[in-house]
């Protein structure tokens, strides 16, 4: 059975920043926390999104196109992490997480060709 | 002129007594201070007082040059060299309408002229005169915390104001330095509080947390680009009132740092930045165009390597994603107001503001859209 990560609950209630440096409820340690050995047991987790004050672009983008940077794949990212936002007003950061992701992908595989 | 009744008299009479009782106590508690403490009298002596006349109409937004010629005077004398204390004497006597983002401008300034180092506890603000003041102006800076911890304030506050409908609410005004996401999330919460009705609290964390991400990252980082000494650590100020007349939420938040335009030489996307000022025809030194440009490449252009850059971009963002919502940015020299993806109104500043103030005007619709 997946397990559920809540991320105001399981991580922090304010959710920001891209490093360390930036606070504790920043994108780098998310991912390290809770995204990357997700990915690396092959194990299925849900990214709940509910209850926080929002989700700065920088924490989003750290968090999830941060995992494309680590060499993991759109795919595997998609076939492991599920992200769900009931509260209204929510449903845009499951576009932008999308968005971060995908761009990632370009920008890495640009890097490569280059 | 009116004859005076004779009660109107021996009341006239008891009132200049008293005043001249009054003046002789102050006079005998100088002169024992004096005599117990000699060099108070050098110390009075070299103490200046500075009256700011603070103009009747005080905004950013209505009154740019004014406003900020008390801003910039304040400045000047709180850091002029040589060696005096200094006593302000805030005179808001003529003051009919304040505006968020002047307010929070003088009260950074004010923070700043008391606590920066080489001139901490060289200068002392005090309200002149508060009697004379409008109600609903002593009440307007009453409630966003003026006299809390900035300026000193005698009137018996218990006499004023009962029953003043003031037509807002206000969030007193935050000072913090560095990344602080928990006094965003505060005080988008508090928002929440003084406006029922307003359902996009998550924007407001957004761009604060977004916007302390830059002045973090590259306000205060090149020293040798400030003016005046900054607070030791990199500060930042924020406020938001309700206006219920226009129900219509404004939050501000002002850093003292650089300012964007001169900040930008030393970021990674200024090559894309370059790019919009080629396109345009225009030469690279309006503080305007550059800081439209910056938001721009953020919006627009791909993320560098590590994915950084997108911040202007949500801080920007909710006037794209809501209707008849703003976001205006003053750095340097320049304004820009953001509307609509196409409707962005860009000026010249006559005065520098010393850093960067950002606000956002959002609508609070009782439908709760």
């Amino acid at each position: 059975m997946a397990q559920t990560i809540k991320i105001v609950e399981d991580f922090h209630p304010y959710p920001a920043g891209r490093y360390p440096a930036d606070g504790e409820g920043n994108g780098t340690s998310f991912r390290e926390k809770f995204l990357v050995p997700a990915l690396k047991e092959k194990r299925e987790v849900i990214i709940d999104l509910d209850g926080a004050p929002g989700y700065p672009v920088s924490f989003l983008e750290e968090a999830f196109g941060g995992l494309v940077r680590e060499g993991f794949s759109p795919e595997a990212i998609r076939q492991w992490i599920e992200v769900v936002a009931k509260q209204p007003g929510f449903e845009r950061y499951l576009r932008h997480i999308e968005e971060h992701i995908t761009v990632a992908e370009q920008q890495s595989s640009a890097k490569h060709v280059h | 002129m009116r004859r005076l009744s004779p009660e109107e008299r021996i009341k006239a009479a008891a009132h200049a007594r008293n005043r001249w009782k009054k003046e002789l106590n102050r006079r005998d508690v100088l002169h024992s201070r004096i005599r117990l403490e000699p060099t108070l009298r050098r110390r009075i002596a070299e103490t200046k007082r500075v009256h700011l006349v603070v103009p009747e109409v005080f905004g950013l937004n209505q009154n740019y040059s004014e406003s900020m010629s008390i801003v910039e005077q304040l400045k000047q004398e709180a850091f002029a060299k040589d060696g005096h204390k200094r006593i302000f004497r805030l005179d808001f006597s003529q003051v009919e309408h304040v505006e968020l983002d002047a307010f929070l401008v003088i009260s950074a300034e004010i923070d700043r002229a008391r606590n920066a180092p080489g001139i901490k506890n060289l200068n002392r603000f005090s309200a002149f005169r508060p009697r004379l003041w409008r109600p609903h102006v002593l009440a307007y800076l009453e409630q966003f915390g003026f006299f809390d911890d900035l300026v000193e304030y005698s009137l018996r506050r218990t006499k004023r104001r009962k029953a003043l409908d003031l037509g807002f609410a206000t969030v007193p005004t935050i000072a913090c330095a560095g990344m602080a996401p928990e006094r965003a999330g505060q005080l988008s919460d508090e928002l929440r509080n003084v406006a029922q009705f307003f359902r996009h609290p998550t924007f407001v964390y957004e761009g604060l947390v977004e916007a302390m991400h830059n002045t973090v990252d590259h306000a205060y980082r090149d020293k040798d680009l400030l003016k005046y000494s900054p607070v030791i650590g990199d500060w930042w100020w924020a406020a938001a009132i309700y206006l219920h007349a226009e129900s219509q939420i404004q939050v501000v938040m002002f850093d003292q740092g650089a300012g964007i335009p001169k900040t930008l030489p030393r970021w990674s996307k200024f090559e894309a930045v370059r790019g919009y000022f080629d396109g345009w025809g225009v030469p690279l030194d309006d503080d305007g165009l550059m800081i439209r440009a910056a938001i721009q490449t953020s919006r627009t252009s791909r993320s560098s390597s590590d994915g950084r850059g997108k911040g202007l971009g949500q801080i920007v963002s909710i006037a794209r994603e809501l209707d008849d919502s703003s976001v205006r940015i003053l750095s340097g020299n320049g304004q820009v107001i953001y509307r609509q993806e196409d409707d962005v109104e860009v000026s010249t500043l006559e005065k520098h503001i010393g850093g960067t103030l950002i606000e956002w005007r959002i609508p609070v619709h009782r439908n709760g859209v």
